[in-house]
């Protein structure tokens, strides 16, 4: 790296890019972006919209970040720390906290057909002209240094990247031919079609494709720095927090303070929302409200990972470049590569900046040529009498040609601001500046869209008093001094001195500006709206602001139009903008929907509300309105009117929405009642299968009663031993159903919650023996032995004694039955552990299969393993043995293995 | 005359009072008696002793009823033998089933001993 130094004073060093492949990497880009807009229109014209989807959204929000933060950022952290954030927690603030805000303004634009921020204010005070006209001019003196700043900054990354310095002509500097380039493409893509409700699929596609470039690009100079040229995060700060210069910036007790913060924060917010650019994008542009949701946290994201590497950068740059005063801390992104001969590292950061200026110009020119249009020169053309005769009907030709001349004079204007009035601003306090003069916009749009009262009047007295308060505080004083910084005369130095008495102590100028100005300007049309009465056109307008979530729906607002038109006029003036193809097409729908005769001479108010609506979106609403009276004979309508009116349609809107909230709870009710029924067909068949299961069982013990009955009647010379067992068994099996009868009977009554509990004290051991004693015979007869025992003495456990007898009978008879043929046993133990009362069956007998033991205690069920000696039993024992355990609020355990025993262990709380 | 005592009867069910009366009414009538308390012993013993009758209850541990008939049926075609159904499924789909399995009779439970055996024995003659 080998810097060194020419007699002008400026550096050249040894390895640089040159110059031309520069160039052609420029151009390829934008021949790049170009192909993704005609890709998007291509989707368009196919019903696809590629934009209609929140990352897409967020992504175009992003064309906040300019050049200004893709270079200006880490220029900021050298000379303030971390303040530089302040202007990405503006709009992170208005994401997470103020989205209902944007919201809206996005509802009320879309119902009222809004193509700009002029248009939006103008349209809410009544569509009231002068508004729109200052709002225009405020953004033209905004936008344009912040287009020139953009233009400034390609122009200065190439002449790093290349180390080429340009002529001092406009024509040897590449960055006039990629200005150029720029205004084709934003004829191109931005007035192509004029159409109604027209969005510019192309270029926002094209605009959220440069969001992800910038980021990549910063992202990777940040990797780059921070991981190649350091050791991590922590390694920046060793080896280059040193410096006393940045210490000072870090150091929250040497900064001017925490106002600064706030009205930097406060003035971001605004013109996060109300810059000319981000209203195009978050507003006009917006084809969804539901994309905002995502943007809620997509765009923090965003800004968070843009922001990450701005100090190592900082800190890498102004250690290395420490002796060499000539290398700009705005530069750093791009001289730190280079610094290492890192050149594709420095190419990419150049063309991240690159996209993220371009995107910038082309949406803010956008943006300004509407306005410029819709709000400025057409207005101004209709009000001349002889033009509006002659071109009432052919305005739109008008409008296409006008908004093409105003794209090519704005960036025009910034090329020049750029090469001749640059030079008297910092590159870090123009966008600052902008922001200021954007923030008056502020307190009359929240004003207006959450406060009936304010007037027009109020609003433009507002408005012009905190633009000349920014003027006379932030541009003239620039302008009106020379290059020593002495002020020009005496007159002027004095006027400055005499408002340097409104200083306040902590703040810089920005902050004071912005401080005085939105307090002056908020006071203003606070006290002028009081003092002035709301005309009938504001009233209106008022209302469909404020209230645009009761009145307005998305389909249609409601009709406040009163006077005379005719149809053919109003037909003409459509098919003047959208053609007769689809003006044909768009009226008969709109007369079917509304039940209207396009043949009757006199027009319905609601089709001069349509038409209305339909040409604002091309050319404005005041425009449109101008036109619309122009052909109408039009009556004042009257507040009560317009109050009844909007009563009308918001009873319409209420029984729309308790007609869908009816249909609502009918779809739910219907829901809830094909639930039931599937459950009671689903309870139906377990009942059916129980009775066919019941009745099969019933039907064995009676097949052998009625068999061996009538052997015995049919055969009179039976052997005494032979009728005396055939009698014994037809006992047995009368026994086998009564016993059936009975479980099916306890059964139900446990199942239907029929059954009573008698809790009693019981006592263990007796207990145990009342249950031993029951099972003695089965015991002795299969030769089992039967044990016992307590592990802990048991007191105060309550419970049903007889069905507990019954459980712990059900559960013994079973373990017997299935228990080995030699040296069987089975042991019943009682325990006592955390307030729970265990009992358990062990045997050593059979074991049950794994895959059979979840089934065992359903009914009916009987494990298949039982041998060939089928064991007497209903299969419902140890359904009733669940269903006790169940009402005593306990819980049943099994363990079993095959061949080695049985566990089953019965749990209640004590 | 009826050489009933040649005749080999297989009962199979997996009740015992069942059984019990059963193997006292078919020796009474003089056939020879084979006894099976489940599928799959049915199956056995017939492989071993070729029984010309069967008893067949259908719900039975292991192989049910219906296998066992399908089984004789198709393995012995010709040589198989007549199968009898002794079940309390008596839906007319399950008894249908029985027969479209090969049976040759199906009677459902409860059952009356004297008829069992009159029918028995008209089979019997048939194969005499």
């Amino acid at each position: 790296m080998v810097y060194y130094y020419n007699v002008c004073g400026d550096f050249r060093e040894s390895k640089k890019m040159n110059g031309f492949l520069i160039s052609v990497v420029s151009v390829l880009y934008l021949g790049f972006l170009f192909y993704l807009a005609f890709v998007a229109e291509r989707f368009k014209s196919k019903k696809k919209s590629l934009i209609d989807n929140p990352y897409v959204y967020a992504l175009s929000l992003s064309v906040y970040c300019t050049a200004w933060t893709f270079y200006g950022s880490v220029g900021r952290v050298k000379q303030t720390g971390l303040e530089f954030l302040s202007v990405y927690i503006g709009p992170t603030l208005v994401m997470l906290l103020g989205w209902s805000v944007l919201r809206k303004i996005i509802r009320i634009s879309h119902v009222h057909s809004i193509t700009s921020v002029a248009d939006f204010i103008s349209a809410r005070y009544g569509k009231y002209r002068s508004l729109g006209v200052w709002v225009t001019i405020i953004s033209l003196l905004a936008g344009i240094p912040y287009i020139g700043l953009q233009i400034k900054a390609i122009s200065k990354s190439f002449e790093i990247l290349s180390g080429m310095t340009h002529g001092q002509y406009f024509y040897q500097e590449p960055a006039f031919y990629i200005s150029m380039l720029l205004v084709v493409f934003t004829i191109l893509f931005g007035t192509r079609k004029v159409q109604a409700n027209e969005t510019h699929e192309g270029m926002i596609f094209a605009i959220a494709a440069e969001g992800i470039f910038k980021l990549l690009a910063f992202l990777a100079v940040g990797i780059f720095v921070t991981f190649w040229m350091n050791d991590g995060f922590a390694g920046v700060f060793e080896k280059h927090y040193y410096q006393k210069e940045i210490q000072k910036a870090f150091d929250f007790e040497k900064q001017p303070g925490y106002g600064n913060w706030f009205m930097h924060i406060l003035v971001s917010a605004f013109s996060f929302m109300f810059l000319p650019r981000q209203f195009q994008v978050a507003v006009v542009e917006n084809q969804n409200e539901n994309n905002l949701k995502q943007a809620i946290w997509l765009l923090p994201l965003y800004m968070f990972l843009i922001d990450i590497f701005v100090i190592p950068i900082a800190l890498t740059g102004s250690s290395i470049f420490a002796g060499n005063p000539n290398i700009l801390a705005d530069n750093y992104v791009i001289e730190l590569p280079l610094s290492v001969s890192a050149n594709i590292i420095a190419l990419i950061a150049y063309i991240g900046g690159f996209s993220a200026a371009t995107g910038m110009i082309i949406v803010e020119t956008i943006a300004i040529s509407t306005m410029l249009t819709n709000s400025l020169v057409l207005p101004a053309l209709l009000e001349n009498k002889r033009f509006k005769e002659k071109y009432t009907f052919r305005i739109i030709n008008f409008a296409v040609w006008i908004r093409r001349g105003a794209i090519i004079l704005t960036v025009l204007l910034g090329f020049f601001y750029y090469k001749t009035v640059a030079s008297y601003f910092s590159l870090v306090s123009i966008g600052l500046i902008a922001f200021v003069a954007i923030g008056q916009f502020g307190p009359i749009i929240l004003g207006g869209i959450f406060w009936k009262g304010a007037t027009k009047a109020g609003a433009l007295l507002g408005l012009l008093s905190g633009f000349t308060i920014w003027l006379f505080s932030l541009i003239l004083p620039s302008l009106l001094t020379d290059s020593s910084g002495q002020y020009i005369n005496t007159f002027v130095a004095g006027f400055f001195e005499f408002f340097a008495h409104f200083k306040i102590q902590g703040f810089d100028d920005i902050s004071n500006t912005t401080f005085w100005s939105l307090l002056v300007n908020s006071l203003l049309y606070f006290v002028v709206s009081m003092c002035t009465e709301v005309s009938p056109s504001e009233a209106k307008q008022a209302l469909l602001f404020v209230d645009v979530f009761k009145y307005s729906t998305k389909e249609g607002q409601s009709v406040l139009w009163k006077g005379k038109a005719r149809n053919e006029h109003l037909i003409e003036l459509l098919v003047s903008f959208i053609g007769s193809m689809q003006a044909k097409e768009e009226l008969e729908d709109f007369a079917r929907k509304n039940n209207i005769d396009l043949k009757d001479v006199t027009a319905d108010p609601k089709l001069v509300s349509y038409v209305e609506n339909t040409i604002s979106s091309i050319i404005g609403t005041s425009t449109a309105r101008m036109l619309v009276a122009s052909i109408t004979k039009e009556e004042v309508v009257s507040i009560d009117e317009i109050l009844e009116v909007l009563k009308r349609s918001q009873k319409i809107v209420e029984d729309n929405q308790e007609l869908k909230n009816k249909t609502h709870q009918l779809e739910k009710l219907s829901k809830e009642l094909k639930t039931t029924n599937e459950k009671l067909q689903k309870s139906d068949t377990i009942k059916n299968e129980f009775l066919t299961t019941v009745t099969h069982e019933i039907r064995t013990p009676l097949t052998s009663i009625k068999a061996l009955s009538e052997i015995i009647y049919d055969n009179e010379d039976l052997e005494f031993d032979q009728k005396k067992i055939f009698l014994n068994t037809i006992i047995d099996e009368t026994d086998r159903l009564s016993r059936l009868v009975n479980q099916v009977l306890d059964l139900e009554k446990y199942e239907s919650g029929k059954h009573k509990l008698i809790k009693k004290n019981i006592d263990i051991s007796h207990l145990i023996d009342n249950v031993f004693l029951r099972m003695e015979e089965l015991a002795k007869e299969r030769n089992v032995k039967l044990k016992s025992f307590i592990h802990k003495e048991i007191t105060g456990f309550k419970a049903d004694e007889d069905k507990l007898i019954q459980l712990l009978i059900n559960l013994v008879s079973n373990a017997i039955k299935f228990s080995r043929a030699e040296n069987g046993w089975v042991l019943l133990s009682v325990d006592m552990s955390k307030k729970k009362v265990l009992f358990t069956v062990e045997d050593n007998g059979l074991g049950i299969p794994q895959e059979m033991q979840s089934r065992i205690f359903e009914k009916f069920y009987q494990a298949d393993n039982q041998g060939s000696i089928k064991e007497k039993g209903s299969g419902l024992g140890l359904s009733i043995t669940k269903k006790i355990v169940e009402i005593h609020k306990g819980s049943v355990f099994l363990e079993s293995m095959p061949d080695k025993g049985t566990k089953v262990i019965v749990s209640f709380p004590n | 005359m009826i050489r009933r005592n040649e005749l080999k009867v297989l009962i199979a069910d997996d009740e015992p009072s069942i059984l019990m009366s059963l193997e006292f009414l078919f020796k009474k009538e003089g056939y020879k008696v084979l006894i099976a308390r489940d599928g799959q012993e049915a199956i056995n013993m017939f492989d071993l002793e070729q029984p010309a009758i069967m008893i067949l209850d259908i719900m039975m541990p292991n192989v049910d009823g219906y296998k066992v008939c399908s089984y004789v049926k198709t393995n012995y075609k010709i040589k198989a033998p007549k199968v009898v159904f002794l079940s309390a499924k008596n839906k007319e789909t399950e008894i249908e089933h029985g027969y479209e399995l090969g049976a040759d009779l199906y009677i459902p439970k409860p059952f009356s001993p004297r008829e069992l055996i009159k029918k028995v024995n008209l089979i019997a003659t048939d194969m005499l």
